[in-house]
């Protein structure tokens, strides 16, 4: 037999057809198939991570290795046929070899490991709009790295001051605009920003108007993404919207208003305006698009301060719904939420900074309205004196640019009416933090126990010296200190300070700061009884600030129902506001048996913020 | 004899020389040299090709890190008239740092130096972080000294945004960790102010309830990580400056400690359950639930914190028992593998030349004994002097007497003694954290991965598979657009 037909393929097997041949080398063809791409799936993924060099030689050793063990005798031949050439091959592959090697070792030695240091971009925006920033900052910081993997920035994502802090911010350097007493001490808004992310064009306007140099230039081409102010609700209650009117944007906003308030017996939330420029916005659209009277701007103003959960920000408002949600005993919420539309959408896919599992009890449904009012975010650079840097300034010219090309919110309904203006918004602001808000007479009742000297003492000082923004000009505050002399002893309130306006809250801190806190627990109702006997023609709110062990003391009985009962017979007290430092709860959450307000809040978000939303919510109590 | 097996020696060698030049062709040197060029022209053109093509969603970077400018003086900001400290916040609550600045402006410091004003500003380290970072690499003169976490000094110190500091020779009053954590590529950047490591509070009388750790989304979140792998046996961090990740050396120690629903305790015959709530977790809501005895109907008996956690105790009344003891103890951890932390004091690289000496002699004073020993008798403030650990252990000490006469909150001398012996135990058996410039970003990942496990959203595959990205986030290298460990876990 010659080689020839030593090679030639093997012929069909006798009383077996071609077809049957054809399916039997096809099927084991595939099963070989399979089993290589089985055996070498774990490869592939080690492999194609190499370097191109490495894949090369890889592919040319495992090509010589099967040639070599499978072509033995066909190789000797080839050697012994052509020396020369084989040699002269293996002369070619040495030279590459070789400089494979030195390359490899160039580049290895060459090779920085570690990368430069990038640059530091600092951003601020509205606490509603952090996750979807940090989401877009953190996709900029992706697509920009250098060749070796090295990000060109990092960027920090924190929260703007609220509106009523804005301007102070930016004038004074980003501190706090405090009275210390000529103490050295001083603190920042949190991150000092090279660019922030407005919720309103008209809101950088409005501050540029007022001579504020450190922003950058105005336009629309930093606008750099778009919502609306929605009303959000359960399932449940926007199915029973339905039954009323099946397309709520079709009805005049009063009617939708009326519906849900009046047929459905539902209250609106929405945050403080003081505290957020979107609940701020949000209160021109209840003023305006209810047609309301100027006459009745008060009272629609004191209805949503009292329905609104007590929150300073969108965030804290969904967080407090949600709290609500989840209590079994309170069912379906019967409040409707006035928020940007993107927060309906976070808080059902669990994205609220700052509160675990939103929506896991009741899920949110937006029901949009033409006449609330968009929210138009725009891109401001704010410039430093004392931070001048070309590089960095460029940086943060081109994330403004990048921002634009992807923009926020994108998943936002379509462009609605125009936003308010920066007159209009001077203007509303005007109305509701200083036309709307009733005078207001504060009477501080703080625990001067010795076991609140840690938690209280400082927090609180520190807390009155950063609410001078919240006070007017025609408000006052009295400050006093409830303690006993003995272990159960009787309560003694002493005066700490007389009366202080907002212009002497510098002086109210530090006395409570320089105030022993040194004596026993004293009940807070025996406190109550002690203020409430006074010749005050009006009954004034109290905010007392303890660290809770004073609900230890009420004596024998249910707390509530002493404190229920020492606040209505304090004929000077037109109700009681609770912050608790140090504690995660309240031990008197509700009062049943009085008809004057009680509220009990705990400080765990930070002491000014807690008596912020105390000084805004007690204002109205009369 | 030793000629001759040189001399033969030689000579073989220039024999097999001669063979080879004698076989050698011209031809062979000729394949040799157009293999060598092939391959120069193949690397260089896939060098140029992976560029620009190797990842098509990545665009040719057209940006690139800005330089620090050379800001000059009288534009850089500042105050002369002020030395400026910025620092995070004064966790100690009750303002001890702000009282040791107003005595220094009142009473210590020279006429001619500029007062200090203390900066705070932040209570998120991160914030602080990223505002200092920012400030130096504008150039910017507003901040002379920095109160640094430890975890950043490395990226300071390596980028530039930190001076040198000379000791002058007197290195040995410190504990040796903290100072360490001062000192980058053998040069010390930082004067150690305060140190940190973990305790274990157990409440006297209760042992049957959960362990609560801190595992919110924050560094202490990437600290209590570490912790529950190294002390429960198994490895995240290696080598000197701990930069090698080791997650997957031990495998199945490690996996075992994370997973473990169990912590052992200071007595390591004994364990407590851990308690799932801790994932919510940060320093001040574990020191209410611990002082609740409860969170979410479960009872808490033992918590992790570090030692600034016993002032905001013991000062509770609620905290005492009716004899004034405490109702709980501190004990240091029994082994290696809990988390060094604390801070250190530096000085801007851009503070003005007129300002370094008074500079000094502030952070001098920061960390002199006096400073130091009340700022752990009435702040709660970890000292860094050996010194101060001596004279507790001696039965002296300081305690913190209030200027109207009233102590019914502070710890006494015998409460202090007690703390500071558990906390030197712990700080000497304390391990860093990675000393990387970079360390913000494995701390992330890091804790993504971790806290992903806990929540049953990440595998061990995904876990272990990690490391490499661990190692690319030291180096500062940035994760593709799917990150691993992300919210939807793998």
């Amino acid at each position: 037999m010659s080689d020839i037909e030593q090679n030639e393929p093997a012929a069909t097997e006798p009383g077996r057809s071609p077809f049957a041949s054809a399916v039997q080398a096809a099927l084991i063809g595939a099963l070989a198939g399979a089993f290589v791409t089985w055996i070498s799936t774990p490869w592939l993924d080690l492999f194609k991570s190499q370097p191109f060099h490495i894949q090369l030689w890889v592919s040319l050793g495992a090509g010589v290795l099967v040639g070599a063990v499978t072509l033995i005798p066909m190789l000797r031949d080839l050697i012994q046929r052509h020396p020369k050439q084989v040699r002269t091959a293996l002369c070619v592959l040495a030279g590459g070899a070789l400089t494979t090697g030195v390359w490899t070792v160039v580049q290895a030695v060459a090779a920085d490991d570690q990368c430069p240091a990038p640059a530091e971009l600092r951003l601020v925006t509205a606490p509603e709009n952090v996750t979807e920033l940090t989401a877009r900052a953190q996709s900029y910081v992706r697509q920009h790295q250098t060749e070796d993997g090295c990000p060109v920035v990092r960027m920090t994502v924190g929260v703007a001051p609220p509106p009523i802090h804005l301007r102070d911010a930016f004038d004074n350097r980003w501190e706090w605009r405090e009275d210390r007493r000529d103490q050295p001490y001083a603190r920042l808004y949190d991150l000092q920003p090279d660019a922030w992310v407005a919720t309103s064009a008209a809101e950088p306007d409005e501050l540029r108007a007022g001579g504020l140099q450190s922003l950058g230039a105005p336009g629309p081409e930093n606008a750099v993404g778009r919502d609306r102010l929605v009303l959000a609700m359960t399932p449940q209650r926007r199915e029973e919207l339905s039954t009323y009117m099946d397309n709520p944007d079709g009805y005049a906003f009063r009617e939708v208003w009326d519906t849900l308030t009046k047929k459905m017996g539902m209250t609106v939330a929405r945050p403080f305006p003081e505290t957020s420029v979107a609940a701020l916005i949000g209160t021109h659209d209840v003023f305006h698009d209810r047609g309301l009277p100027r006459s009745r701007y008060p009272r629609a103003e004191q209805e949503l301060v009292e329905n609104g959960l007590g929150a300073d920000t969108v965030t804290s408002l969904l967080c407090e719904f949600d709290r609500l949600a989840d209590k079994a005993d309170t069912g379906d919420p019967k409040i409707a939420l006035l928020v940007p539309g993107h927060s309906v959408d976070d808080f059902n896919a669990n994205r609220v900074e700052g509160c675990e599992g939103t929506g896991d009890s009741a899920p949110l449904v937006a029901v949009r309205h033409h006449d609330l009012s968009t929210l138009d975010y725009r891109f401001v650079k704010v410039t430093w004196p004392d931070q001048r840097s070309a590089g960095r300034e460029k940086l943060v010219d081109h994330f403004g640019a990048w921002l634009r090309a992807h923009p926020l919110f994108p998943s936002a309904p379509g462009p609605g009416e125009s936003g308010l203006g920066p007159q209009e918004l001077g203007q509303l602001k005007r109305l509701v933090l200083d036309e709307l808000r009733p005078r207001l007479d504060l009477r501080l009742l703080i625990d001067t126990s010795g076991s609140a000297d840690r938690p209280v003492r400082v927090q609180a000082a520190e807390a009155v010296r950063a609410n001078s923004r919240l006070l007017g000009p025609r408000d006052e505050v009295q400050v006093f200190g409830l303690h006993a002399f003995t272990r159960n002893g009787p309560a003694v309130v002493t005066r700490i300070v007389a009366d202080g306006d907002r212009e002497q809250l510098g002086t109210v801190a530090a006395s409570i700061e320089n105030t022993a806190f040194d004596k026993w627990d004293a009940p807070a109702s025996a406190g109550l009884g002690r203020l409430g006997t006074g010749d005050e023609a009006v009954a004034t709110p109290v905010v007392l600030l303890t660290d809770g062990r004073l609900f230890d003391n009420e004596g024998r009985g249910d707390a509530a129902k002493v404190i229920a009962r020492a606040l209505e017979d304090a004929s000077t007290v037109s109700g009681l506001y609770v912050v608790v430092f140090g504690q995660d709860e309240c031990a008197v959450t509700a009062l049943q048996d009085t008809r004057k307000p009680y509220r009990c809040v705990t400080a765990s978000e930070g002491a000014d913020k807690a008596l912020t939303r105390a000084i805004i919510t007690v204002r109205g109590w009369r | 004899m030793t000629t001759s097996f040189w001399g033969s020696r030689r000579e073989r060698v220039m024999r097999i020389w001669a063979g080879w030049r004698k076989s050698v062709r011209r031809r062979h040197v000729v394949g040799f040299g157009c293999g060598a060029l092939l391959m120069v022209l193949l690397l260089t053109w896939q060098s140029g090709l992976s560029a620009g093509l190797s990842q098509p969603s990545r665009p040719q970077p057209t940006l690139s890190p800005p330089t620090v400018p050379a800001t000059p003086q009288e534009h850089c900001g500042g105050n002369d008239a002020e030395l400026v400290v910025a620092t995070g916040d004064d966790v100690s609550t009750d303002g001890v740092q702000r009282k040791m600045i107003d005595e220094w402006n009142d009473l210590l410091k020279p006429p001619s130096d500029p007062r200090a004003k203390l900066l705070e500003l932040s209570g998120s380290t991160d914030v602080a972080r990223a505002q200092m970072a920012a400030l130096a690499q504008a150039g910017s003169c507003a901040y002379d000294i920095l109160v640094l976490d430890v975890a950043w000094v490395t990226e300071f110190a390596r980028h530039g945004y930190i001076q040198p500091i000379d000791l002058e020779g007197r290195d040995d009053r410190f504990l040796s960790g903290p100072l360490r954590a001062g000192q980058i590529d053998g040069e010390q950047y930082g004067v150690p102010f305060a140190a940190d490591a973990p305790l274990e509070y157990r409440r006297r009388g209760g042992r049957s309830g959960g362990y609560l750790l801190q595992l919110d989304d924050n560094e202490m979140g990437t600290i209590n990580f570490l912790e529950t792998i190294e002390l429960g046996g198994g490895k995240v961090l290696d080598g000197d400056d701990r930069t090698a990740i080791a997650l997957d050396h031990e495998r199945d120690s490690t996996w075992q400690a994370l997973k473990s629903s169990r912590r052992t305790l200071s007595s390591p015959e004994e364990s407590a359950v851990l308690l799932r709530e801790s994932l919510q977790m940060d320093e001040d809501a574990s020191v209410v639930a611990f002082k609740e005895g409860e969170i979410g109907g479960r009872t808490v008996s033992y918590m992790r914190n570090w030692p600034i956690a016993f002032h905001q105790l013991a000062s509770d009344p609620r905290m005492r028992a009716p004899d004034k003891g405490l109702m709980f103890e501190v004990h240091a951890p029994a082994t290696h593998g809990g988390v060094l932390g604390g801070s250190v004091l530096a000085v801007s690289q851009h503070i003005k030349p007129g300002k370094l000496a008074p500079a000094k002699r502030l952070i001098d004073r920061l960390s002199s004994p006096e400073v130091q020993a009340r700022l752990f008798a009435c702040g709660g403030y970890v000292p860094v002097l050996t010194e101060v650990y001596e004279r507790y252990a001696g039965g002296g000490g300081s305690v913190c007497q209030r200027q109207d006469g009233s102590d019914i909150t502070n710890p006494s001398l015998s409460e202090l003694a007690t703390l500071a012996a558990e906390t030197r135990k712990s700080i000497e058996l304390a391990r860093p954290r990675p000393k990387s410039p970079y360390y913000a970003q494995f701390s992330e990942l890091f804790r993504r991965c971790a806290r992903g496990v806990w929540e049953n959203k990440v595998s061990q595959e995904t876990f272990f598979a990690s490391v490499g990205a661990l190692e690319e986030a030291l180096s500062g290298r940035v994760q593709d657009d799917r990150p691993l460990c992300g919210k939807e876990g793998t």
